[in-house]
């Protein structure tokens, strides 16, 4: 389970302002990133893979989608969308140990700033691997290694 | 906090000062212009629940299994949602689903209070008996009409759905889009709406920006400095992007992580 809406509405309505952007594409980017965020979470939490039920999801994959969200209104072309992913997964951080203190709602609010780090910084140019999701000792295989056969 | 008053999860070692927490927050019920309580989780197999095993979300006729509406609940102590009832507010309270748009003057039997909203499809509310806060539902009146009148919801929708209400939005500079792009760009309706619907209650969330963890956020981001480019909602203050959607986001989940959860089969 992820509650997705908070690091990807946050990331897009805080770029919002630095550059106009319309409704429609800001709704379209908010439902891609919910979407990359929901299936991020899905791969890794959904059998056959085993992810340990401790990691805390949201922050898991809130910078992966609320990056893909980012970069869609950035219009990153294909090979900078894959560094924004991947620079976006090298930040997944969470686990629910901390519930029941602030670090709870700090865990979304560091998804939605490492997200939108690593949009921008893909769009600068900083390089990532092309498949740092689906590779081997990568994003899916080091948490969940049974989604990947 | 949590699972805090039902005594489960995490904070269950704590529970001195959960149940002092909470006191103090209940006190301060009747002081609120309209009182919501969002059950989060209570569907939950912790609470011995299996809703999320069902194949798609839970529905007026599931929580109508759960508490019927206008059941009082205190008077059924056998069930399960007087567990939660009686744990959340130790007087009688009444624990309904109301439909989305549904008009307060219309519920059968219409209990007297501040909360007199209608929720979203997945949130339940326990409103409080006659007695709390009564003299403020006519301040309330307006935004409930706000909040749930279907034109505005029809309004609401057509700005952020329909391309021909927004010309002033789409005449800006937009970067070019690749043709992989422009197909992006042909969400369904449902899928428009429910985008819509997510930054809505979202931005509904961000009221928690008065939490002290933003605060302590917020102190910590202008000592970092940052060029203002982005508000800090519910501050009058702006940082950079990074650091405003931080705070935002923050803001946005101290009120028990409501962002909307969205249902995976």
């Amino acid at each position: 389970m992820t509650y997705p809406t908070g690091p990807v509405a946050a990331a897009l309505f805080a770029f919002c302002e630095k550059q106009a952007v319309s409704g429609e594409d800001f709704v379209t980017a908010l439902a891609l990133g919910i979407e990359i965020e929901c299936r991020m979470s899905n791969v890794l939490l959904l059998p056959p893979a085993r992810a340990n039920l401790g990691l805390f999801v949201t922050g898991i994959t809130g910078p992966i989608g609320a990056a893909a969200a980012l970069g869609n209104l950035l219009r990153l072309d294909e090979q900078r969308m894959r560094w924004a992913l991947g620079l976006a997964a090298a930040q997944a951080a969470g686990f629910r140990a901390t519930h029941g203190a602030m670090a709870a709602f700090f865990i979304p609010a560091h998804a939605a700033r490492n997200g939108v780090s690593a949009a921008m910084l893909a769009a600068g140019g900083l390089s990532c691997t092309d498949n740092a999701l689906e590779a081997p000792k990568g994003f899916v295989d080091v948490p969940a290694a049974a989604a990947i056969s | 906090m949590w699972g805090g008053v039902i005594g489960v999860g995490e904070p269950r070692s704590k529970r001195a000062a959960v149940l002092a927490r909470w006191t103090q927050d209940r006190a301060n019920w009747p002081r609120g212009i309209s009182v919501y309580v969002k059950l989060g989780g209570m569907g939950m197999p912790v609470f011995g629940f299996d809703l999320r095993n069902a194949k798609c979300p839970p529905g007026r006729p599931s929580w109508s299994s759960l508490a019927a509406p206008d059941r009082r609940l205190h008077d059924a102590p056998g069930t399960r949602g007087a567990a939660c009832s009686k744990a959340i507010s130790g007087r009688p309270a009444v624990l309904r689903h109301i439909e989305p748009g549904t008009r307060s003057s219309s519920l059968p039997g219409a209990v007297a209070g501040g909360a007199q909203r209608s929720v979203l499809p997945t949130a339940c509310r326990i409103c409080l008996p006659a007695g709390a806060a009564t003299d403020r539902r006519s301040r309330d009146s307006g935004l409930t009409r706000t909040m749930n009148d279907d034109k505005s919801q029809r309004e609401f929708r057509s700005d952020f759905g329909d391309r021909r209400a927004a010309p002033h939005a789409r005449s800006r500079a937009s970067l070019p889009l690749s043709p992989r792009m422009r197909a992006l760009r042909c969400l369904p309706e449902e899928v428009r709406a429910e985008a819509a619907r997510a930054f809505l209650n979202w931005m509904g969330c961000v009221g928690g920006c008065r939490d002290p963890a933003v605060a302590i956020g917020g102190h910590c981001r202008r000592r970092g400095g940052g060029n203002p480019q982005a508000s800090i909602i519910g501050h009058g203050r702006r940082t950079h992007i990074a650091s405003a959607a931080f705070l935002n986001c923050l803001s946005s989940t101290v009120n028990s992580r409501s962002t909307t959860p969205i249902w995976q089969p």
